[in-house]
């Protein structure tokens, strides 16, 4: 239970250190402030320069997203995600996301009649993981005749924690995906992703490749 | 923007209620305790509410029109934000165009017909402003890097021996003195503990390309014993973190961070526990 709370705080305590900075900066509030001045100052004077800090900028991506995800031995289970990104550029962004997701029972634990080999509480798994990704073969897609919307593939790697019956295992995933832009700033994004991590529960330490699939929708701010 | 903060207000109130359905703000959360199903789905209630403000915000933008002139040739306006989307259309000399917004090195334009698409800063850069302001957007590089004023950055390390992961934010108070708030997940064999630190970092050379630093910082850690061993409690301990390492910038908005840090617990026995920590991680600035 204790892991559990500092876990999701944790997750929470990223998510939150990402939005704060993503607001603290707010170009907005400095064109604001600014404007504010120079109607009480300067009134008459105009401008001498257009900057970057005129613009409101898009450079960060909220979203959430559902899947299915399989943890190795347990079966495939519904995976419910939220994720937040930064662009550092067209082609680089870094991104945090947070999940979680129930487990299933083993075959073991179906054939066996009622024994079980973990509670319910330690069946919720929960991971967090921070990672860097790649955009490529930007594109376009067509519906129609008239219609065309904007598409990204992209490749993503990263670092993290899995809680896993009560435990935290360090795991690295490995991914790609494709997003599809109805408008700018919105995306509809599909993302496949292996999670690795290693566990004992069975005795002997083995390395889990764990699948993901999953269908997210963001938004860019 | 403003709106978000509200809700990172609104969540640190709800934070001391222990409760964080709090931000639906109805009166039932207030009689509700804290359980785990409670805690378990609040992370992603609250990115929901996050989500929906960012919505309304994005649809609710009213400022004064930025108007600029085209002043070369012609300028390549794209369908996306990516040198890799398509060419659709070319501004033509002397053609007043309205910037709507920026998405990294790219600015969303509008013509006067209303055709809408995106232009690379460089372009943007070869326009003059409706009154004749000078239009200067510039790239992130190392001038950049010299004038940050934020950091974002996450790195991986050994914390003597265990794996672990940080992540943190930095503001730069002067040239010389940042301030930075970190959390820290360390995953060894037999226990797992969070840490959060608020550190003051010293950069004696900040217009060095592989540029030093020295931190100082003070935090709290939580050690939870795994659950196979002998049942323990979860323990607490003050942190102090004297740290050691440099900056090198890799080019665009990144640097590379490499540190050491000797982190120091405050425990209740007679001897304080010495860990050491290695760590390397990539930075992000602004």
């Amino acid at each position: 239970m204790a892991t559990r709370h500092n876990c999701i705080f944790l997750g929470r305590a990223f998510l939150g250190l990402s939005l704060v900075a993503s607001t603290a900066f707010s170009t907005t509030a400095f064109a604001q402030d600014q404007d504010v001045l120079e109607d009480i100052i300067t009134p008459d004077l105009e401008r001498r320069e257009i900057k970057e800090s005129d613009l409101d900028t898009e450079d960060f991506e909220i979203g959430i997203y559902a899947g299915i995800i399989n943890i190795e031995d347990f079966g495939s289970n519904d995976v419910v995600g939220i994720r937040l990104a930064y662009h550092v550029s067209e082609d680089i962004f870094l991104e945090t996301s947070f999940a979680e997701t129930t487990l299933g029972e083993t075959s073991f634990e179906r054939l066996s009649g009622d024994i079980q080999l973990l509670s319910d509480d330690q069946r919720d798994v929960t991971y967090y993981n921070l990672s860097v990704g790649y955009n490529f073969l930007p594109g376009e897609v067509f519906l129609g005749s008239k219609i065309a919307l904007n598409t990204n593939f992209y490749i993503i790697a990263g670092i993290g924690t899995t809680e896993f019956a009560d435990e935290e295992q360090f795991t690295y995933n490995f991914g790609a995906g494709i997003n599809i832009f109805p408008t700018d700033w919105l995306s509809i994004r599909l993302d496949f992703r292996d999670h690795v991590f290693e566990h004992d529960l069975f005795g002997e330490t083995v390395t889990t490749n764990n699948l993901e699939a999953n269908l997210g929708f963001n938004i860019y701010f | 923007m403003y709106l978000i903060q509200l809700v990172l207000s609104r969540h640190a109130q709800n934070h001391e209620q222990n409760s964080w359905l709090c931000v639906q703000g109805n009166a039932r959360t207030e009689t509700r305790t804290a359980n785990s199903r409670t805690l378990k789905h609040s992370p992603v209630l609250s990115a929901l509410l996050a989500f929906a403000l960012i919505l309304f915000t994005n649809a609710a933008v009213a400022k004064d029109p930025t108007l600029v002139v085209v002043d070369t040739g012609y300028i390549d306006v794209h369908t996306g934000p990516g040198r890799g989307y398509p060419v659709f259309h070319a501004l033509e000399k002397g053609e007043t165009i309205e910037l709507l917004k920026q998405r990294t090195d790219w600015v969303k334009v509008k013509t006067k017909r209303g055709k809408k698409g995106w232009v690379h800063v460089r372009d943007i850069n070869k326009t003059i402003g409706a009154n004749g302001e000078q239009v200067t957007f510039s790239t992130p590089g190392f001038e950049q890097f010299k004038n940050r004023r934020f950091e974002l950055g996450f790195s991986a390390g050994t914390f003597e021996g265990s794996d672990s992961i940080d992540a943190y934010v930095g503001w730069r108070w002067t040239k010389n003195i940042s301030v930075e708030a970190h959390a820290t997940q360390i995953v060894g064999d037999f226990s797992d503990s969070q840490m959060f630190t608020a550190n003051i970092v010293l950069t004696p050379f900040p217009d060095w390309r592989i540029t030093p630093f020295v931190t100082l910082g003070t935090g709290t850690i939580d050690i939870s014993p795994d659950t196979t061993l002998v049942s323990t409690e979860d323990r607490t301990n003050d942190v102090l973190q004297s740290g050691i390492g440099f900056y090198g910038y890799v080019g665009r908005r990144f640097v590379a961070r490499f540190q050491y840090n000797n982190n120091k617990l405050i425990t209740d026995r007679n001897e304080n526990e010495e860990i050491d920590e290695w760590r390397l991680g990539i930075t992000a600035f602004f």
